[in-house]
């Protein structure tokens, strides 16, 4: 009895130490690729020129520019998080990385985990930065008489809203990724899930407009927009949606890299 | 050690690995042989958790591979050294592999330079020649200073100085009482760095034991002998019950006899010699003639079976 639970101890400590260092690596991996700066670096450079064009240039007669308009470049960076994120997976599977990962890590699952998690938190925190950097720079930048202050709890949530979209597109393109092995598929699959499907649900008569206002991108991108929530549960409850979608994913995704054949 | 037990791995219809048994013994390093498609490399993913076997089982020093906390601690393994992102540093990849495992960085600067690459360490993966990868990888497999070696196929595209450093290394690595198992197609390579062998052929062990037995046992010893008159000798011994060749450098291959023998029949008739050796065999032809079966058997699965000879 003691040596049963013993071993439970010991095995979950084990496995605390195995996650520890698989996201050990992962982190190894994301500085040291060329791409991952790459990519920040026009991620970063396309939301402070939103930002700045948003205040700099005027908006068309009659039309105020507001705060989501001043942080809507930071989400094109949400593309590539997510492409980043398939890669995470798929690029090990074409160089044959991943078999390494796994003699190393046989329970596999654990890969995949850590480059959810390592994705995920630096997403968040980048999108963050990028939100509140293009903010920061808006407001230093805007012209007299244009009130940019966050003063209502909608403009919070716009902002706080864009590191979230970083993180569920990233978790969802480590799922993708990990259930298409294929880089080229995976991308494209996801562009067109993203871009194309959640807006062709439409199409399907009767049920498709309840359909497409569940799809989880177009809930996702709701919250840092600027018209008046309309998703059917709310700024939070849309929030907490799209991270349960994300989670059901990435579960999804474990559970097939424990068994499936290489 | 590792004990292979029972071992089975069928793709689709095909056994490519069939009920295979065989232990590899630490302190010697061990030859693992067979054609091409014999189920080799399928064994070794098998041996790391790779692939899944269908049945049997494996134990590398009594537990299961899925069970060790970290794995490469325990069992280094190269077994394909293009496993590699070609972008990334020689230093980061090994860092890479080295922190799944919770191995410190400075261990893998002390590897990039004990297999001399320390000066080509911030070099992108993919700007290596072939002999720097199979020095990676062999450093890969050192990370964890494993007590059990695996490599396939290692001395693939190295150069003569290459393939030494990796048979000194092999050698090193059995003297200092690790387990190695190595697979390789350089059979005379084998010959004088394998201690012991395990042979399969078709996914069936064929062999396994020391290479100078398993040599002895297959390949058979053949008495060279030379005279003034060939011809007469031939037919001396023939007459004497003994089988003969004439091959075509005119020496004549007895079997199935000794060169005192053959000595004594040539001074009965007379017979002046030039030349009179026995010789034992090699690994390669140990190796051709007991997996020509397995071979012989793929290839006669598509004859009906009332055909085959009894």
């Amino acid at each position: 009895m003691n040596d049963a639970r013993g071993t439970a101890v010991e095995g979950t400590a084990v496995e605390g130490a195995t996650l520890r260092n698989a996201i050990a690596a992962e982190r190894v991996r994301l500085v040291a690729g060329r791409s991952t700066w790459w990519c920040l670096a026009v991620a970063a450079s396309l939301a402070l020129g939103e930002a700045v064009l948003a205040v700099r240039v005027s908006p068309e007669e009659g039309e105020v520019t507001t705060v989501a308009d001043v942080i809507s470049g930071a989400l094109f960076g949400q593309l590539i998080l997510l492409v980043l994120g398939v890669l995470a997976m798929t690029g090990e599977h074409r160089s044959g990385t991943i078999r390494l990962a796994f003699q190393a890590i046989p329970g596999r699952w654990q890969v995949v985990a850590a480059k959810a998690t390592v994705l995920g938190v630096a997403g968040g925190v980048i999108g963050s930065v990028f939100a509140f950097a293009s903010y920061g720079l808006a407001v230093v930048l805007a012209p007299s008489g244009l009130d940019l202050t966050l003063d209502t709890a909608a403009e919070w949530r716009q902002v706080m809203a864009v590191g979230l979209v970083y993180t569920v597109t990233a978790v969802i393109g480590v799922a993708v990724g990990t259930v298409v092995r294929n880089s080229a598929a995976a991308i494209s699959g996801a562009l067109i899930w993203m871009l194309v499907a959640e807006t062709a649900v439409t199409l399907i008569p009767k049920v498709g407009d309840t359909l497409a206002s569940w799809m989880p991108f177009t809930v996702l991108m709701a919250l840092p927009d600027s018209a008046k929530i309309e998703v059917p549960l709310g700024a939070v409850g849309g929030a907490v949606y799209c991270v349960a979608v994300a989670a059901l994913l990435l579960a999804f995704a474990l559970t097939l890299v424990r068994r499936r054949a290489l | 050690m590792i004990v292979v037990e029972g071992l089975t791995k069928r793709f689709g219809e095909k056994r490519a690995v069939d009920r295979l048994s065989f232990t590899v013994r630490p302190g010697v390093v061990t030859g693992f042989l067979g054609p091409n498609g014999a189920g080799k490399s399928t064994t070794m993913r098998m041996i790391v958790g790779l692939d899944r076997p269908d049945a049997g089982s494996v134990l590398v020093d009594g537990r299961p591979y899925a069970e060790l906390s970290a794995p490469l601690r325990t069992v280094g393994a190269l077994l394909d050294a293009g496993w590699a992102r070609p972008r990334h540093s020689a230093r980061t990849h090994l860092r890479w592999v080295a922190s799944l495992n919770g191995i410190s960085p400075g261990r893998v600067d002390e590897l990039l330079r004990l297999v001399g690459l320390g000066e080509v360490a911030g070099q992108r993966v993919g700007t290596l020649s072939l002999g720097m990868r199979q020095r990676l990888g062999m450093a890969m497999a050192l990370l964890g200073d494993p007590r059990i070696l695996l490599f396939d196929e290692p001395m693939n595209g190295l150069d003569p100085e290459g393939i030494r450093w990796i048979r000194q290394l092999l050698r090193q690595f059995a003297t200092e009482g690790r387990t190695v198992l190595v697979s390789s197609h350089l059979l005379s390579e084998m010959a004088i760095t394998a201690d012991e062998v395990v042979v399969i052929g078709a996914g069936r062990l064929i062999a396994s034991g020391p290479t100078a037995e398993f040599v002895e046992h297959a390949a058979q010893a053949v008495v060279v002998v030379r005279a003034d008159d060939t011809e007469h000798l031939a037919g001396e011994l023939r007459r004497a019950g003994h089988q003969v060749e004439t091959r075509p450098d005119g020496a004549l291959a007895v079997t199935g006899t000794t060169a005192r023998r053959v000595g004594q029949i040539a001074a009965g008739c007379g017979e002046v010699l030039h030349e009179l050796r026995t010789d034992h065999g090699s690994l390669e032809e140990a190796f051709m003639r007991t997996t020509r079966d397995a071979v012989e058997y793929r290839a006669a699965d598509v004859v009906p079976a009332g055909v085959e000879e009894r």
